[in-house]
């Protein structure tokens, strides 16, 4: 009778121990909401999602304030694996926010800038370079297709084309 | 010997048999050659001639991209250069190809030496040398083989590729029929380069170039050779598997060969370093097994690169009246072309002429989750599992089912009852999975540019705060050195004024 209930004991603590081991071991990362929704935002800190920046835009779907589908860069794609994350339901990307487009990079027209230095001052990620009645021009491996800067040049030197893909391997 | 026997792959050792007898012959000079620049699977090459050039065989017409993964392009023949225009290339991407017109001479380049015994060269010497001769992978993928030769890489194994991975391919066969000794002199440079001390050359098993490569190495008395026959499976011959069998170990996922200590090539390949050395011919021809229902005479053909496939369809007799598409590589894995007047480029180990009875007409049917997949796989994956995940779009659940490790060889394909299209669901995911990596790093390259450009307006900001605060503050509060300037002044002037009324 009692060493029945000392194995049982000992059997219950030993295998609690394990379990406790194997959950501490497994434990995801201790990422907040707003990070893993961030982690799925394409980051081109375009503002079309009416936030200025993607980091907003997540903490927004964390509160509750934005929906997921406001996302136009990212696409369906994106909403979908928002929707993943979140355990809601899937769909299309709201059309008000504007319509999925294929990866693509500004390009300037050197021979038509004027140098205003407009568009380097509004490039959320530094993708341009020049200076004051100097030509600009696009880093392409650094700009994120944010169109930011389109409405800002005066002369309309800015183009939007399809990223050229370099060999990936 | 022990007995290889894989637990995967498909038999099809009839057909392989068939085609191992096949005659090895030479196709006639074109007269019009088209070379492609994209010749490997790295960078393009730039190119080193204009239009109206006159080049000689041999003669360097693609210079590597400097620091980069890329290989050298020669002229397969002596002539002018009429054209430089983008082309489609078979199985790759548009790319810049050098057309040129043979003017029947084929007169070489004479700046290549011709060692008697270019073993006695340095290992440096050797390396270089095999990059000078544009030599890539002649297995199909095209891999540049001087970056993969890398002395500092620690390999002691070298394995020596001749068990052709399709079935109905006998491409490397015949040259082990035809070339087994100058096959080992190239192993023997490769060997020489590696530092390496152990070559294995592993054939299919009852392949007529079994007994020329045994013979050849019992002549050439090197302890460091051993030939090993592998099953006639399908794909035994593919280099992952190949090694897994040989060796008995995996090269990891996303790794390469060399991390186990091995490098595998291709005879072939082995062939053009050896020709290079002793003969002073870079990698301008290679053999092309031109097979199938299709065709009237199937045969290995030594070819020009940059001769049109139709050239490679007339010595081979022409195509049959049931012929029905021109397939690049074999009938497993190779890849339909639009027209046969593309060029060959040096990945074309064949061409197979698939005739109308063995296009398959059948619709799929749901799968039954028979497994049969499971256990052909070669990539010990489970498609049925793959697909499913694949056909509810959750790509990163594909990644840790290893589709990356999947090799497109379409063994899934072939034994599935429900003739699902396995295999091109699996490349269309591995695209987008190289995609869904392409745009992650995309964007985490942009959100660090953003947060530091952020930082440093916030920084900027802070200080011009802090100076105007600067200002303001000097404003409001007098300043002491000023009013005391202004008292001195006053002094002075006062004194002044008394000196005045002195006078």
């Amino acid at each position: 009778m009692l060493t029945g209930i000392f194995i049982m004991a000992g059997l219950a603590g030993l295998i609690g121990t394990a379990l406790l081991l194997v959950t501490r071991s497994t434990q995801e990362t201790t990422e907040t909401p707003v990070q893993k929704i961030n982690a799925l935002l394409p980051q081109t800190q375009c503002a079309q999602c009416n936030y200025p920046g993607c980091l907003l835009y997540a903490k927004a779907i964390a509160d509750g304030t934005a929906d997921i589908d406001q996302c136009a860069p990212g696409g369906d794609a994106t909403v979908t694996a928002l929707a993943n994350l979140l355990g809601r339901s899937t769909r299309k990307v709201n059309p008000v926010y504007g319509k999925p487009q294929p990866l693509s990079v500004a390009v300037i027209n050197e021979a038509a800038c004027i140098g205003c230095v407009l568009c380097i001052d509004i490039c959320p990620v530094d993708a341009i370079v020049g200076a004051s009645r100097y030509t600009h021009t696009v880093i392409q491996k650094e700009c994120t297709g944010c169109e930011l800067c389109i409405p800002l040049c005066p002369v309309d030197c800015i183009e939007i084309v399809p990223l050229h893909r370099e060999h990936i391997p | 010997m022990s007995k290889l026997q894989p637990l995967w792959g498909i038999n099809f050792s009839r057909p392989a048999i068939e085609s191992g007898g096949l005659p090895l012959i030479t196709a006639p000079l074109p007269d019009q050659l088209v070379v492609p620049l994209n010749q490997n699977i790295g960078f393009a090459a730039r190119a080193l001639v204009t239009e109206g050039e006159q080049v000689l065989k041999g003669q360097p017409i693609g210079a590597i991209t400097e620091n980069k993964l890329s290989a050298q392009v020669h002229a397969p023949t002596s002539g002018t250069v009429t054209r430089l225009s983008v082309q489609p290339v078979p199985g790759q991407d548009p790319a810049l190809c050098i057309e040129i017109r043979a003017d029947g001479g084929d007169h070489a380049w004479p700046k290549y030496t011709q060692h008697k015994d270019p073993l006695k060269l340095s290992p440096t010497q050797l390396h270089e040398a095999v990059s000078e001769a544009g030599i890539v992978g002649l297995g199909g993928a095209m891999f540049p083989t001087g970056a993969k030769l890398n002395p500092k890489d620690g390999v002691n194994t070298l394995i020596l590729n001749g068990a052709e991975c399709e079935p109905r391919i006998s491409c490397d066969d015949s040259l082990m029929q035809d070339s087994a000794a100058t096959i080992l002199l190239g192993a023997q440079v490769m060997l020489r380069i590696l530092a390496a001390d152990k070559c294995v050359i592993a054939v299919k098993e009852h392949t007529p170039a079994a007994k020329p490569m045994a013979h050849a190495i019992q002549q050439l008395n090197d302890k460091r050779f051993s030939l090993v026959f592998v099953p006639a499976l399908y794909p035994a011959g593919g280099e992952r598997q190949l090694i897994e069998l040989l060796t008995n170990t995996e090269v990891p996922t996303g790794g390469l060969p060399k991390d186990i200590g091995v490098v595998c090539q291709n005879v072939a390949t082995a062939y053009a370093i050896a020709t290079f050395l002793s003969q002073g011919e870079p990698l301008i021809s290679r053999i092309i097994t031109v097979s199938g229902g299709g065709i009237k005479q199937p045969a290995n053909i030594m070819a020009r690169i940059g001769t049109p496939i139709s050239k490679l369809i007339e010595c081979a007799g022409g195509y049959t009246n049931t012929a029905s598409r021109l397939i690049m590589g074999g009938p497993m894995m190779g890849i339909a072309l639009a027209n046969d007047k593309l060029p060959v480029t040096k990945a074309c180990n064949s061409f197979y002429i698939a005739d109308t009875t063995e296009l398959s007409t059948t619709t799929e049917l749901p799968c039954i989750r028979c497994g049969d997949c499971a256990t052909v796989c070669p990539a010990h994956l489970m498609p049925q599992l793959l697909l499913q995940t694949k056909r509810t779009n959750d790509y990163s659940q594909l990644a840790t089912l290893g589709l990356p490790d999947c090799m497109e060889c379409g063994c899934c394909d072939y034994v599935c009852p429900s003739n699902i299209p396995l295999t091109l669901e699996f490349i269309s995911a591995k695209k987008t999975l190289r995609d869904i990596a392409f745009g992650k790093n995309r964007a985490s390259h942009a959100e660090q540019r953003f947060n530091a450009r952020n930082e440093r307006l916030e920084k900027q900001s802070e200080q011009r705060e802090r100076q105007l605060n600067q200002q303001i503050e000097a404003l409001e509060t007098p300043d002491t050195s000023t009013q005391n300037a202004l008292k001195e002044l006053l002094l002075r002037t006062e004194k002044n004024k008394h000196k005045d009324q002195k006078k």
